[in-house]
């Protein structure tokens, strides 16, 4: 089992700079009560990895990673019953911990934009993981990725970002980066699969801004 | 000669109409020794007198160029390309797919596409007199696929004495062909025969592994014609192909055992015509056709084997009538029904039938001296999709004796292939499943009634209603030639085809995987012009060069463009896709360039031709995830191919033959293994006239 590597992108407050023209009590307020926006990339972290064949195709254990986006660490997979994690990975399937999932208020959309110029999650739009299946969309093209039969790869689809409401309520974006071990700029079907990178930007405060 | 050329033609009246010294202001008619067309049109016509550009590749420069497969000449003229794909060797015409083209043989079509295409690597050259070549829609003539163009392969007629031909080439890899004819004609009767066998070891471009690029075949062609021509008010001929492939190839090396794939392809065709000619002004063809092809594959290893067959039947008859009602004014009107039969393992059911009844009308008007107009329409009734009307109009204007304008505007269409239409399957290892067009509804209430479908993505009623893509296209061309020794051509076009048929999901099965099904989704665009000179700047040399410029583009991916919400990924930012960026659609060259020279000896004993290729850089796949081609790794880099060949005629029945291809051995192994690298080849043809 190899933990996932996390580096540090941004470890900065970005603080609530008060621009010349909004210089009002309110904006003076939020910046006394900041709370550091939290920017992030996971790398490797193993999504349900091949263990095995079975019939001669390469098979995972079928188990979901759980990942607290509020602590950036993994989560035991013990509480995968508890409010503790935010989202959870199997293959280029995505959890989040709300509706048929987990207890938490987790929920998502897909966006399609530019990771920094989403400043806002939207207000509305948000689904739970439900019986139709996970509010983060699953299947290539709908998803976060693009499968090319031709080569067995899986590419993450450029402008498209996942907005994730964690279990606490709190909300997040996340840019998924590789599907493979490592990271490799141009993978290849044969390459170590199910690992997820991604990039992802928290506002703790539970304001749905991701910008100053 | 001439007479019987023209007498293995469609149009048999012509010959009898020469003789009949017709009037001098008849363009319908042939003034010998002018060459006849008979594709543009689907009557015989002088190639100069078309309405819509043609090309000729004539049997002179077929001997020279010393092809082995219909792929190496077709590879050589301006504005083709051959694509190699899944299915084979196809043609790619005006930046169109190969399934858009009609291939006829004969003026039968060539049956048994695989993967939409029609391995062209197929079909020997040795007996080909001619092939012309129409580009731009004929489908207001000939209907489903010939939406980019037609190509018509026309071998040669029977001689009426007796006459053997035998033929030896062997090249590298262990290619050899053999070939052997026979024609010979008593009273009013010809008959001509020839077998071809084609064998070769394959080749191998990564050594390491242990499976070969491309594996070995075993190729046999067997065409004959018999003709009966009493002189009198008819004519009669059949036309017929047998053709079998045999590849025997080591696929793998499974736990146990090797795993080997011992697949066949066959094909046969048979096409009766009469020709009946009750006056002058009438011509009466009756035609039918009958083909099958059928595709065998054993995947063994000495504990598993699994067979997978597929077959597929056409029969087709047809009556045409022809109408010479002034020397200005030509009809032609026909009409038919065509039926298909398909057995497969994964059709559902295994095997369909389906039926096409069609109409067809044209006239052509020699409205002035300098001007003519031919005017077609075609109607397809289907049992599958819904009926088509492809209209075409042409206009050729010849306002010097040099220059030529041709235009014309036209409509095809492609029917949906009966795998969008009818198979049925599910991956074994990705688990998705996908479900022909034709069953959609069906399939759907049996996949919800075993609890199979988690979410629906669409609603499955709309997928009853396939209709065949179709295409608005326009041409236009103009010819210089001040004289026999100097040709110049310029055709511009603009094709315009919506209703592209492609899998699009339909549901999210309980199992995370999705349902796909074939719907009419995508707008292409692709035009561009070509550019084609020929010249014989000096005694017994002659020079070709063509040039294509290729602009394609997804409709639907320009408009998302214009919305900003396509995107690709840079050094790990993501950023707005722009015009500029997207490369066009895959696998098109923007600039390809032939050339080719050609050196004869004033005796006319040796020949020398020098020819090359050029293709500009062109999209290989997407690897950057956005699915469309924008970045510089997505792309196959340019190249040239030079080829060589010398000719020399030993004695008057014996010729040889020799070069080499692919001079500089240029190799690609991921993104081109479809070329082997520099082959020589030398082979000895000996006539016999008993």
């Amino acid at each position: 089992m190899t933990f996932p590597q996390r580096i540090r992108l941004l470890p900065v407050l970005l603080l609530f700079v008060t621009t010349l023209s909004a210089c009002d009590d309110s904006s003076t307020s939020a910046m006394d009560n900041a709370v550091p926006i939290v920017a992030e990339r996971v790398t490797d972290l193993p999504s349900d990895p091949i263990i095995g064949l079975v019939d001669g195709r390469p098979v995972g254990a079928g188990l979901y990673t759980f990942y607290s986006l509020r602590e950036n660490r993994v989560v035991a997979r013990e509480d995968s019953a508890s409010t503790q994690w935010d989202v959870a990975f199997r293959g280029t399937t995505i959890l989040v911990n709300g509706g048929t999932s987990g207890p938490g208020q987790g929920a998502g959309l897909l966006l399609d934009g530019i990771f920094s110029e989403i400043t806002e999650a939207p207000a509305s739009g948000f689904e739970t993981d439900s019986e139709n299946g996970p509010a983060l969309k699953t299947g290539s093209g709908n998803s976060w990725y693009n499968y090319n039969p031709a080569t067995n790869v899986v590419s993450p689809i450029p402008g498209r970002v996942l907005v994730v409401r964690t279990a606490g309520g709190t909300y997040a974006k996340l840019s998924m980066l590789s599907y493979y071990r490592g990271m490799p700029e141009n993978p290849t079907g044969d390459m170590e699969a199910r690992y997820v990178s991604f990039d992802y930007i928290l506002q703790p405060d539970g304001s749905r801004q991701f910008a100053r | 000669m001439l007479s019987l050329l023209l007498g293995a033609l469609p149009g048999l009246y012509l010959r009898a109409e020469a003789q009949d010294a017709p009037p001098r202001d008849s363009v319908w008619t042939v003034t010998l020794p002018e060459e006849i067309v008979v594709t543009a049109a689907r009557t015989a016509l002088k190639l100069k007198d078309a309405a819509i550009p043609i090309r000729v590749v004539r049997e002179q420069e077929i001997r020279r160029r010393g092809a082995l497969r219909l792929t190496d000449l077709l590879a050589d003229e301006p504005g083709l390309a051959v694509v190699h794909g899944f299915g084979g060797a196809g043609i790619q015409v005006q930046g169109l797919d190969s399934d858009y083209t009609l291939i006829l043989i004969d003026g039968q079509p060539l049956v048994g596409r695989t993967g939409g295409t029609l391995d062209l690597d197929r079909i020997p050259v040795a007996d080909v007199e001619r092939i012309e070549i129409v580009p731009g829609p004929s489908s207001s003539l000939y209907g489903s696929e010939a939406l980019a163009g037609v190509i018509n392969i026309i071998t040669r007629p029977a001689d009426p004495k007796l006459h053997v031909t035998t033929g030896l080439r062997r090249q590298s890899f262990g290619t050899q062909e053999m070939r052997a004819g026979v024609s010979g004609g008593r009273g009013p009767l010809r008959l001509r025969t020839s077998y071809n066998l084609t064998e070769s070891d394959g080749y191998d471009l990564t050594p390491e592994s242990i499976t070969l690029t491309s594996p070995g075949y075993e190729s046999h062609t067997l065409l004959s014609s018999l003709r009966i021509d009493p002189e009198t008010f008819w004519t009669a001929r059949v036309q017929s192909r047998w053709a079998r492939e045999n590849q025997n190839t080591l696929v793998g090396v499974a736990p146990e055992t090797d795993l080997t794939e011992d697949a066949r392809q066959e094909d046969w065709s048979l096409g009766p015509e009469l020709t009946l000619r009750p006056g002058s002004a009438h011509r009466i063809h009756a035609r039918g056709f009958a083909s099958a092809f059928r595709t065998r594959s054993i995947l063994a290893d000495t504990l598993i084997t699994s067979t997978s067959r597929f077959r597929e039947g056409t029969q087709r008859i047809e009556l045409q009538y022809d109408f010479f009602g002034s020397a200005s004014h030509a009809w032609t009107a026909g009409g038919g029904i065509t039926r298909d039969h398909v057995t497969a393992d994964r059709i559902k059911g295994r095997s369909r039938d389906m039926s096409n009844r069609f109409v067809f009308m044209q006239h052509q008007w020699a409205a002035y001296r300098r001007i003519q107009t031919t005017l077609s329409a075609r109607m397809d009734a289907h049992t599958e999709y819904a009926t088509r009307i492809s209209p075409k109009a042409a206009v050729m204007m010849r306002p010097l004796d040099t220059v030529t304008l041709r235009v014309s505007v036209g409509s095809g269409f492609k029917a949906p292939r009966f795998q969008q239409l009818y198979m049925d399957f599910t991956n074994p290892t990705q688990g998705y499943t996908v479900v022909g067009a034709s069953d959609m509804a069906e399939a759907m209430d049996s996949l919800q009634a075993n609890g199979q479908i988690s979410a629906l993505l669409t609603d499955p009623t709309r997928f009853n209603a396939i209709r065949p893509e179709e295409s608005t296209s326009f041409q236009g061309a103009v010819t210089w030639e001040p004289s026999l020794r100097l040709g110049l051509t310029t055709s511009f076009f603009y094709n315009h085809i919506r209703d592209l048929i492609d899998t699009t999901p339909v549901a999210v099965k309980t199992n995370g995987q999705n349902v796909f099904s074939y719907i009419n989704l995508n707008r292409i665009r692709t035009r561009g012009f070509v550019t084609d000179l020929r010249a014989e700047p000096g005694r017994g040399m002659e020079v070709t060069a063509g040039y294509q410029y290729l602009d394609t583009a997804d409709l639907d991916v320009l408009d998302r463009i214009e919305e900003g919400v396509l995107f690709t990924r840079e050094n790990g930012v993501d950023r707005r896709i722009t015009r500029s960026d997207y490369g066009g659609l895959f696998s098109r060259s923007r600039h390809t360039v032939t050339l080719g020279m050609t050196w004869t000896s004033t005796s006319g004993t040796w020949a020398a031709t020098l020819r090359g290729q050029y293709r500009s850089r062109y999209g290989f796949a997407d690897a950057n995830g956005n699915l469309i081609l924008d970045a510089d790794q997505e792309y196959v880099p340019a190249y040239s191919l030079w080829h060589v060949t010398a000719m020399y005629q030993l004695a008057p029945n014996v010729r040889l033959t020799a070069g080499g291809r692919n001079l500089f051995d240029h190799t690609n192994v991921v993104q081109l293994p479809s070329e082997p690298g520099r082959q020589v080849f030398a082979g000895i043809t000996v006539d016999v006239h008993p």
